[in-house]
């Protein structure tokens, strides 16, 4: 368990250098900080007193190892627009959009794990096709679209939810809502294939000819085993929306997250910041791969130190 | 050793199974029937696709959509299962009275759930054990299908077992509730020579000890004899051949038990070569008119395009053919495309 | 004489030739009617295709042209609708209508665009993983375990932002992060027919390694990948429009169908048409490539088409049963 571990985080390191690597390049080599961070009326002399500051008139080797030098220290710059450092401004907006990423997820498997087992069931059944039709609906419709429409037709038109903003569990309802979407609709698709798949194997096969009732095979069998490709298909879900997918639905409904921030942080043209974001977001995305390497080594026996 | 008793406990009455697929209805049995009385062992010898494992399945009511039972009865003592009433009992009977033991020990066992589980389970459901008596019982039964440290077992999953003794727990499992009877398909199909005799053995010991029925169900001539008194031949989803497995072997009357038996290698017999029965078994999508086996058959005449019915033979056995006890296949040496003679 | 008959000629033949090479379109027409969902999908992609092609034809209005007069009009069909506007109009009082025709020409140029970029590299890279084994294999793979695991869109967000948003930016930014899912799927392939008997013999028999993939790997490639390649493409319609509707791809004057929600949004309390046409056409898009992609993935896998029938007969015999 412990190589295993250390094996994982040497590969989470990869990634971080990768995502540095990239940062880098796009930052200095083809766009240039210094045009994008000053106004256009900017002079030379503010333009060299910018690089200078910034360390930006010297060689790129350097500059790439000072580059390497601060993150190794945490120092992520200071946000130009928040007037402060980037790594508090982010660390300040990550619970709000933990929040949103739980509860979305939380959707997503509460709802779909159900509605997908019901439905391999019977295939081809008339509830078959009507979650099939649901999920390639939920797949099809883009997420700002979706969240502007339950606004429109909860927020404006019945008033039942406030149509931004955060605070209570009437703010959170339609953002997570949003988000779980597309994921309930993959989560359903998958459960349903992998229990009807689970179905057709022998050792279901076996079990009802041990004269076990069919309630007790569908969970204590079929679903089980089901279960395992479910749990790598939602622990995708939450890396992937952890890893951006929060930036459209905080940014229709104004949720203050790391998302919402991100966006502030373009519009400001505030690089250190979007840059800190970046980050913290790729080092949680290692973190949340090794919880889930571990996770599923104490749930399928089969897994071996790989 | 053939039990008095004069009633059997499983019955298949003229047995019909169609399959809807895709090219069409395909005819898996075409009027199966056998009997078997208690205590008795009996094997359902077949090509891959004669339906064998079909006839099985049906038993265990393991038919699923879109395969049903077209026509035809299984009786337990004497009650249908068919019924309406009788699906009822026979959900009772499955795994308690009647269980199975298949062919692939590597995928029949759940690969989540502990041997121990799965024995648990079993016991749990049907002989209503508490979870200790069960645990224990379990390990009895383990001990009693040769699985060594039983105790330790128990708690493991089926991935760190080997083929042969998968095939042990499974049989474990279905001796768990003290069936009266076995349907054993292709038990040994997938393990490795030396296990199969031992996994034989170990039926053949279960049956004498607990007074077991068991219909064993192979395509391999070799293993019947060691175990089996009565023999039905299967071919193109139906019986052709059965008997006790004396005459069967002795006095083939059917072309294709001569030729299944002549092509099975002997270690008694060295001077007879082996012979192979050239073709196909007929698509069962649209199955012949007449005697399934003709296009194959060295011996067919014209009489073979109506299907021929069951007699009963001298020795006390019955075939399904117009010139039953013909010697069919000649030696090989004499012409090499004996198979091909019409 | 001579003239007639030789100009008679060809043109049979050539006639002949259109319609031999007419009948696989028929068979695979006829396959897909049975799939209804399927040939519904199909067919509105077709249409998307000739709309976006020919959209200066059909288009009624120039979907730039401005008109203060004709502001927020709504579609024809309700009260207060401005003639010749079928579907309404915009904030700016462009036509709904023509902007979502021109817009279908953004969403298939940079979806069509990404999907090969990212699919001839990412196809590319996964032959040589596959094939040469070893070091390579290692490298290649490595680098596609690490971009995996980047922060996909807030590092597209922030190439975005450093590179200037265009249309041309969204297009190479999206290729680059979207190419490891066909080096993933090539080489997994790759790997298993090489250890196929028949490629072990033909490289026993001494084959060229060129000739070995361009005769017996590509070919099983295709199938896989035209699922892969269809699946990929609503990903990018969505990726596109999503970036659109942020502000980060498509920019004025160009049309964009995540633009016009992104225009429309400041207006959805008075008006419902500018963000729902626009919207709409996105999820039909998509929803057609899915059932699309639906139908060829259960058509090209001959198991799978059985295990359909199967299912179809089970469900038809328990609904007759009941």
């Amino acid at each position: 368990m412990g190589t295993f571990i250390l094996r994982r985080a040497f590969q989470g390191l990869l990634v971080v250098l990768g995502v540095t690597i990239v940062v880098f390049i796009a930052t200095r080599l083809i766009g240039d900080p210094a045009k994008v961070m000053l106004p256009l009326s900017a002079t030379d002399a503010q333009r060299a007193a910018f690089e200078a500051q910034f360390g930006l008139d010297k060689p790129l080797d350097q500059q790439f190892f000072a580059f390497i030098g601060d993150l190794m220290s945490f120092d992520f710059g200071e946000s130009i627009w928040q007037r402060k450092p980037a790594l508090d401004v982010v660390l300040g907006k990550l619970p709000k959009t933990l929040e949103l990423i739980g509860a979305g997820m939380f959707l997503a498997i509460v709802i779909g794990i159900p509605l997908g087992a019901v439905a391999a069931i019977r295939p081809d059944g008339l509830f078959d096709r009507l979650i099939v039709g649901l999920s390639l609906t939920g797949l099809s419709i883009p997420q700002f679209w979706l969240g502007l429409l339950l606004i429109m037709i909860f927020a404006v038109g019945l008033g039942w939810v406030p149509t931004s903003g955060t605070g209570t569990l009437a703010h959170l309802i339609l953002p997570a809502l949003t988000l779980a979407v597309p994921a309930m609709a993959r989560i359903m698709m998958l459960v349903r294939s992998s229990v009807i798949n689970e179905l057709n194997q022998q050792y279901v096969r076996t079990a009802k000819a041990r004269g076990l009732p069919f309630l007790r095979v569908l969970f204590q069998h079929a679903m089980r085993n089901a279960l395992v490709p479910v749990l790598t298909l939602a622990g995708w879900e939450v890396i992937s929306a952890w890893a951006g997918y929060t930036v459209v639905v905080e940014t229709v409904f104004a949720w203050p997250g790391l998302g919402f921030t991100a966006m502030k942080a373009i519009g400001q043209s505030d690089l250190f910041l979007l840059q800190a974001i970046v980050f913290v977001v790729a080092v949680g995305i290692v973190l949340v791969n090794i919880l889930l390497d571990v996770l599923f080594k104490l749930i399928d026996p089969r897994i071996k130190d790989a | 050793m053939a039990n008095a008793h004069p009633t059997p406990i499983l019955e298949v009455r003229d047995l019909c199974v169609e399959f809807d697929t895709m090219a069409g209805l395909v005819q898996g049995l075409r009027g199966v029937s056998f009997s078997v009385k208690p205590g008795e062992t009996m094997a359902l010898v077949g090509e891959s696709g004669s339906g064998k494992s079909v006839t099985a399945q049906a038993i265990m009511g393991l038919i699923g959509l879109p395969g049903r039972i077209s026509s035809g009865d299984i009786l337990w003592k004497g009650q249908s299962l068919l019924t309406r009433e009788g699906q009822k009992a026979a959900g009772k009977l499955r795994g308690k009275s009647v269980s199975m033991v298949f062919q692939d020990p590597m995928t029949s066992l759940n690969p989540l759930m502990t041997i121990g589980g799965h024995l648990i389970e079993v016991l749990r459901r049907h002989k209503g054990l508490s979870k200790d008596k069960a645990f224990a019982r379990g390990v009895e039964l383990l001990d009693a299908v040769g699985i060594t440290e039983p105790k330790r077992r128990m708690g493991q999953y089926a991935h760190e077992f080997s083929g042969g003794m998968r095939q042990r727990v499974m049989i474990a499992l279905a001796i768990a509730c003290e069936p009266e009877l076995l349907i054993a398909d292709e038990p040994t199909t997938a393990l490795d020579v030396t296990i199969q005799a031992q996994v034989l053995d170990l039926l053949a010991d279960l049956q004498k000890s607990m007074g077991l029925s068991i219909v064993l169900i192979t395509h391999d001539l070799g293993i019947v004899a060691g175990l089996c008194e009565k023999v039905a031949v299967m071919y193109a989803g139906s019986i052709v051949e059965a008997g006790t497995a004396k005459t069967v072997f002795d006095h083939a009357e059917h072309p294709y038990t001569q030729g299944l038996i002549r092509s099975t290698p002997r270690l008694d017999d060295r001077r007879a070569r082996l012979i192979s029965i050239d073709g196909a078994p007929p698509s069962l999508l649209h199955p012949p008119k007449g005697c399934a086996f003709q296009s194959r058959c060295p011996v067919s005449s014209r009489q073979c395009d109506e299907k021929p019915a069951r007699q009963a033979t001298p020795e006390g056995g019955s075939v399904s053919c117009w010139t039953p006890s013909v010697a069919a296949w000649r030696e090989p040496s004499e012409s090499r495309t004996g198979g091909q003679a019409r | 004489m001579t003239i007639t008959s030789t100009s008679s000629l060809p043109e049979t033949s050539l006639k002949q030739g259109l319609l031999m090479s007419l009948a696989p379109v028929g068979r695979f027409l006829s396959e897909l009617w049975r799939d209804k969902a399927g040939f519904a999908g199909f067919a509105f992609l077709v249409l998307l295709v000739l709309v976006a092609l020919f959209a200066p034809l059909i288009a009624p209005h120039d979907p730039a042209a401005q008109s203060v007069m004709a502001r927020l009009k709504p579609p024809i069909w309700m009260e207060g609708s401005a003639p010749g506007y079928l579907l309404g109009t915009d904030m700016l009082g462009r036509d709904i209508l023509s902007r979502l025709l021109y817009g279908a020409r953004s969403s298939l140029l940079v979806s069509v665009s990404v999907v090969a970029l990212a699919g001839s590299f990412g196809v590319m890279a996964g032959l040589i993983a596959g094939y040469k084994g070893g070091l390579t294999d290692a490298v290649i793979m490595r680098i596609v375990d690490v971009q995996v695991a980047f922060p996909g869109l807030l590092l597209t967000l922030l190439l975005v932002a450093v590179i200037g948003p265009s249309t041309t930016t969204i297009i190479v930014v999206l290729a680059f992060s979207n190419w490891m899912i066909y080096t993933r799927v090539v080489r997994g392939i790759v790997m298993s027919l090489r250890q196929t008997p028949f490629i072990e013999a033909a490289e026993v028999v001494g084959c060229k390694s060129s000739r070995i993939i361009i005769k017996h790997i590509l070919p099983n490639l295709i199938a896989p990948l035209l699922t892969l390649g269809i699946l990929e493409f609503t990903n990018i319609i969505l990726a596109e429009a999503a970036l659109s509707f942020l502000g980060l791809g498509v920019q004025p004057p160009a049309t964009s169908w995540g633009l016009d929600v992104a225009g429309g949004k400041n207006y959805m309390m008075i008006a419902w048409w500018p963000i729902t046409f626009p919207g709409l056409a996105i999820a039909l898009t998509v929803l057609s490539i899915n059932l699309f992609a639906n139908w060829l993935r259960v058509t090209t896998e001959p198991a799978e088409r059985e295990k359909r029938y199967a299912r179809g007969r089970a469900a038809k015999m328990r609904r007759t049963k009941a």
